[in-house]
């Protein structure tokens, strides 16, 4: 298997040069659809050439564009949750239509469970793809009334954690620092607030939400994984609107508008802050009373319209999370500290120029800031320190689109990426203090990548999409790297000589070809198979060695010791349609494996290590699994149920002892859940009130037990021989919400919306971790399993969103 | 050093606060664990000291089970220590809890000799470990208390105690240190009788000069000199005691010499006692002793046999500077004049008088 997708790279730059000649002309039928109220563009909606039976889909932008032969055709424009509109175009020249849909008001017609035409899945040759819309995000039961974009993926199969209220997705056997996630073009390093318990995107902001897991599109890189394309969305052109929302954790509030008279420019920005530190007041516990927990983010976009051909954006996010331990919530830790405090803050831009050269070539170029810094702070005065770190990403980005006739959708671009990683400075805070200052290695890094992709519609049957990414980095002075003696393992013991790079100079590199490709037939009007496969290449990763991620955990870029992560996957896939479009079911097998995938040595320290090569160690991961999903898009009860079987397995294979884990045989991943069954169901009581329930059941995590125990030297001492061969028990839960929208009968300005939630129905007391505590008595040990459980009880909320 | 402690802890008190204040809850749950086959374990020390020294053997027993720390031991064994200058000694059984013991003109540790145990069991498996050197242990300069006022309810305020040593340049050095106090006994034994109310304490005076023995059980304090090779050890922190009277304080401090694979054993014990296996935690790891079956080496041996090299340092502290009061707790006695108690030698008390105890400071 493995050779196989090895070799898959090279057949493939056969094909894609094969394939890359276009045929005879047409006439071009192009233009954008939007929505006739918002005017935003509809991304997905169906083009479809009735008497032709072929049919494009809408861009981000709204856009598409087709080849017909010369003539009258009637076409449908269709879009899940609006009303669909036909028209009959004449064709005897380039023909450019601007066609707005209507939201939907019919009850029955009123779904948006995928967000995509309604036979998307079949027709296109993706695979491994999900799009969500924020309708579907807000409809479903939330933790504390907080709308929550990563958790609702969850819901999606394919998609695990390894806890609740921890920060992170794992896809597809994929660490959570394989996934990119990408808020308009800027990379997010922290995805969560307060540490996992909510996600950092303000729902208010967001458009859509793409993710993609299989068959990743080649303007995609830099993580193996998967993709999280989230779009913040336009901004509002007709009138000042100011909207918010009130809830348990956190307040929204967001303004949006045209600037001036023209409809050329216009803004939205929306800001999000916790006031939960009443909820800690509250708590009959002394020290969590003076605990702190809190957060904000703004999220923002201006936009400008130079013309039909020009358009310019520039959007911002910043997101800060703030925390601070009373000192008695320490000690009761056993930890002698005066209070300590803890923030990670992200800052985002985006500068983005949309441009059409002719109707059918459009390009854009895309300039990125992204900052994530975080600190840990203790205002002790013999001890006192800051510990603060730091990850800059600097990118620049062209893209290129041409649609040509002959049914190619041509794109190819080529990015730069600058990443600087301070990865840890600590710092003594005062005078008095004896800790000593410590300086950890500017890492600096550059990645270079360009891309080419085509997807080619032979006829109504097969559709291929061929893509290749090429991708370069180096890592670069100023830096200082050790030498190790040979044939030892490293340690600092071990080195013997250091090597000093000047700035800028070359330290290592490292590229190679990413390709990937998909490959849609379809069997028949109403169902298809399809074939993906792509390779990924990484070079930067967190370095962590606990179950659960923390903010403040470090980023390492690939360097002299640490290679580039390297994954190839391979998927299959059945996709139906039943009932005109009314059900969806597919069933997806992917097989993929991972190269240079970190682990650390026993005990080894991470945070402040200056030779971290000492402590990681690398090995190789497969993971296979079978995805199963059945999705009602059309009536009263629209939603899915999913189920997900899957295995994740990792090997570290060292010439030493102590570069070895599980004896150097393959153990399962932190996060390897093989049963995953998933129902998100949205029942429409009327016009205004919606019923919504999530259940969700998974495996319990795999753990590590002690063998045994024994006794010596006054201490019991648990014996640990192989990794995670046991599990916690098996997590399901249940949760149910309510909304209550304005009367559609009630033309006001003022319209309010209830939402009710209750996470935990059942109020199941689901593991969170196991562990033991030895009952240390006088001449009995006996070592008593506790299980954890954070959420383990029900948690009702209420939440009023408003505009006006 | 110091710097990596405090973040470490920080690290976990970061996430363990966080979660308190989130409901959460703990409830007793049955991890169903599989029962592996009992493995031999094994711990002993051989020093420079004058012996017998120890070896005891047990069986390991299952992760929850609630087992006696006395059961599960080997009797039956055959044990053997030598040293690489071709002496051999067969241990003799103590008589319990597993305790093969050297004799008392037996073989002597010398510090630069390597040392190596051979255990056979009568299942007729043998086990032995590594040739294990006995480092050379440099001596402990100076022993010094510092008073912090913890003013509490029932607590007045703790002496800390602190080592300094002269490391040797040369070569890598891991130490591992320990502390006696001893405490001379006035009453061998207290009681109380709850009828009549109120209760009424009693004690009887010792028959002869006893003296209790108090130290930490289970402490692992271990140190290197990765950081400051060929320098001063400087201010390792030994251990606190309270301020509970004006009394000079007498301790007994004990540097014991380590290999690297010793302190790897040490550190990784104590590192996975403190590991509770939560999700913010290490993945837990195997300890790994120094012993292995001679025809199968594949089998897990538990356990660690040790040679060390031993510095011992006994001091007073002087209590009489601190300007506030010393609090005691200690309960008024009546006198049980019905006899004496005899002091029992033990590991808790002994009649023997310990080294410089005559040499307390006046005041």
């Amino acid at each position: 298997m493995r050779n196989f997708l090895r070799a898959l790279p090279a057949l493939f730059i056969l094909l894609f040069c094969a394939f890359f000649s276009l045929s005879a002309q047409n006439f071009q039928f192009k233009g954008y659809v939007k929505n006739s109220v918002t005017g935003e563009p509809i991304e997905g909606a169906n083009v479809y050439v009735t008497n032709l039976s072929t049919g494009v889909i809408t861009d981000s932008t709204g856009y598409f564009s087709m080849f017909l032969p010369q003539g009258t055709h009637a076409v449908e424009f269709t879009y899940v949750g609006f009303e669909s509109k036909k028209r009959n175009i004449a064709l005897n020249r380039t023909v450019t239509i601007n066609m707005n849909l209507e939201e939907s008001s019919q009850l029955l017609q009123e779904v948006s469970v995928s967000g995509q035409a309604e036979d998307h899945n079949i027709s296109s040759s993706e695979i491994g793809v999900s799009k969500m819309s924020m309708k579907t995000i807000e409809k479903m039961p939330s933790f504390m009334g907080e709308v929550d974009v990563m958790k609702s993926l969850l819901m999606l199969p394919g998609v695990s954690t390894v806890g609740e209220g921890t920060t992170g997705l794992n896809v597809r056997g994929g660490n959570i620092d394989q996934n990119l996630i990408l808020l308009d073009d800027a990379p997010v390093f922290n995805s969560s607030h307060l540490m996992g318990l909510f996600s950092v995107f303000n729902p208010d902001m967001v458009r859509d939400v793409t993710f993609y897991r299989g068959a990743i599109p080649a303007q995609y890189g830099s993580r193996v994984s998967s993709v999280l394309d989230i779009k913040i969305r336009n901004p509002e052109t007709e009138r000042l609107k100011l909207a918010g929302g009130v809830g348990l954790i956190s307040n929204r509030l967001m303004l949006e508008g045209p600037i001036g008279k023209s409809e050329k420019l216009s803004f939205l920005i929306g800001g999000r802050a916790s006031f939960s530190d009443y909820l800690l007041k509250i708590s009959p516990n002394k020290s969590i009373q003076d605990t702190r927990a809190n957060f904000y983010d703004v999220t923002g976009k201006l936009l400008y319209k130079l013309n039909n051909n020009n358009k310019l954006q520039v959007s911002f996010y910043r997101a800060h999370d703030g925390f601070k331990l009373a000192s008695d919530s320490l000690s009761a830790v056993e930890i002698n500290a005066s209070s300590s405090q803890f923030a990670w803050e992200t800052a985002n831009a985006t500068v983005r120029w949309d441009h059409a050269f002719t109707d059918n070539f459009i390009a854009n170029i895309v300039g990125v800031y992204s900052d994530y810094n975080a600190i840990i702070s203790s205002p002790e005065p013999t001890n006192g320190f800051d510990l603060t770190s730091a990850v800059k990403y600097r990118k620049l980005k062209s893209d290129f689109s041409w649609f040509s006739s002959g049914g190619h959708s041509v794109m190819f671009g080529a990015a730069a990426t600058k990443y600087i990683i301070d990865p840890g400075h600590l710092d003594p805070n005062s005078e008095q203090s004896s800790i000593n200052e410590l300086l950890l290695q500017q890492e600096n890094g550059l990645e270079l990548a360009g891309f080419v992709s085509d997807e080619i519609v032979f006829n109504d049957k097969i559709t291929l999409m061929l893509g290749l990414r090429y991708s370069y980095f180096q890592s670069m002075g100023e830096r200082n790297v050790y030498s190790y003696e040979p044939n030892q393992p490293y340690s600092l013991k071990t080195i013997t000589d250091t090597t000093f790079f000047s700035k800028g100079e070359k330290v290592a590199s490292y590229h190679g070809a990413e390709p990937r490709f998909s490959f849609k037939y379809s069997l028949n009007p109403s169902s298809s198979v399809k074939l993906g496969y792509n390779k990924m290449r990484q070079y930067l990763q967190l370095v962590s060695n606990t179950t659960a991620a923390l903010p403040i955990d470090r980023w390492q870029l690939s360097n002299t010791y640490s290679q580039p992560i390297i994954a190839d996957q391979l998927s299959v896939g059945y996709f139906k349609n039943l009932n005109s479009n009314e059900y969806e079911v597919s069933a997806e097998v992917f097989y993929k494996t991972t190269q240079n995938v970190s682990d650390y040595k026993d005990g080894a320290e991470l945070l402040l290590n200056q030779a971290l090569e000492t402590a990681i160690l690398h090995g190789s991961g497969y993971a296979y699994g079978l995805e199963f999903q059945t999705k009602k898009n059309l009536g009263r009860l629209t939603g899915w149920l999913s189920y997900t079987y899957s295995q994740a397995r990792q090997q570290v294979k060292g010439d030493f002892e102590e570069e070895e884990i599980s004896g150097g045989e393959y153990y399962p991943t932190n996060f390897n859940k093989p049963h995953i069954l998933n129902m998100s169901a949205t029942w429409k009581e009327s016009a205004r009130v919606n019923f919504s329930a999530n259940f969700t059941y998974s495996t319990g995590r795999p753990v590590t037990y002690p063998d045994d125990k024994y006794y010596v030297y006054g201490l019991f001492i648990p014996n640990y021989v192989s990794r995670n061969q046991y599990k916690i028990p098996d997590y399901h839960r249940l949760d149910l919400a309510m909304t209550v929208g304005p009367d559609p009968a009630k033309q006001t300005k003022w319209q309010g919306s209830w939402t009710f939630s209750i996470y935990n129905v059942y109020a199941r007391k689901n593991a969170y971790s196991v562990f033991f505590k030895p009952n240390n008595q006088a001449a009995v040990n006996q070592a008593n399993a506790y299980k954890l459980s954070i959420f383990g009880t029900i948690f009702p909320s209420i939440t009023y969103n408003f505009s006006f | 050093m110091m710097n990596l402690l405090i973040l470490q802890h920080m690290h976990k008190a970061f996430h363990i606060s966080f979660f308190l204040f989130l409901v959460s809850c703990i409830t007793p749950f049955d991890p169903d664990l599989t029962q592996e086959n009992p493995k031999l374990s094994v711990e002993g020390t051989v020093t420079d000291l004058a012996g017998p020294y120890a070896i005891k053997l047990s069986y390991s027993t299952s992760y929850t089970s609630g087992d006696k720390k006395n059961e599960n031991t080997i009797r039956d064994a055959k044990v053997f220590i030598s040293d690489s200058e071709g002496n051999e000694e067969e241990l003799t059984y103590s008589g319990n809890a597993g305790t093969y013991v050297t004799a008392a003109d037996g073989i002597q540790g010398v510090a630069g000799r390597y040392y190596t145990l051979r255990v056979e069991l009568s299942n007729g498996k043998a086990y032995e470990s590594y040739p294990e050197l006995m480092p050379h242990a440099p001596e402990i300069d100076t022993l010094y208390a510092e008073y912090r006022d913890v003013t509490g309810e029932f607590v007045q305020g703790e002496f800390d105690v602190y080592l300094d040593a002269t490391d040797p340049a040369e070569e890598e050095n891991y130490y591992l240190w320990k502390w006696k106090h001893y405490k001379r006994l006035d009453y061998c034994l207290t009681y109380v009788q709850n009828f009549p109310s109120p209760p009424t304490w009693y004690a009887r005076y010792c028959c002869s000069e006893c003296f209790e023995i108090e130290a930490c059980a289970g402490c692992v304090n271990i140190g290197s000199d990765a950081l400051v090779n060929g320098g001063r050890i400087s201010r390792v922190p030994l251990m606190s005691f309270e301020y509970d009277s004006r009394e000079p304080y007498y301790l007994q401090a004990e540097q014991y010499s380590l290999t690297e694979s010793a302190y790897k054993f040490w550190k990784t014990a104590s590192d996975l006692i403190n590991n509770a296996g939560g999700v913010f935690d290490k993945p837990p790891v195997t300890v790994k002793g120094n012993l292995f079956n001679v025809s199968d080496p594949n089998e897990q041996v538990l356990g660690y046999f040790g040679a060390s090299s031993v510095k011992v340092k006994a001091v007073y502290f002087r209590r009489d500077n601190i300007p506030s009061f010393p609090y005691s707790s200690t309960p008024l006695y009546n006198i049980d004049t019905r006899g004496c108690q005899e002091c029992e030698e033990s590991i808790y008390r002994t009649e023997r008088k310990p080294s410089e105890w005559d040499n307390a400071p006046t005041y």
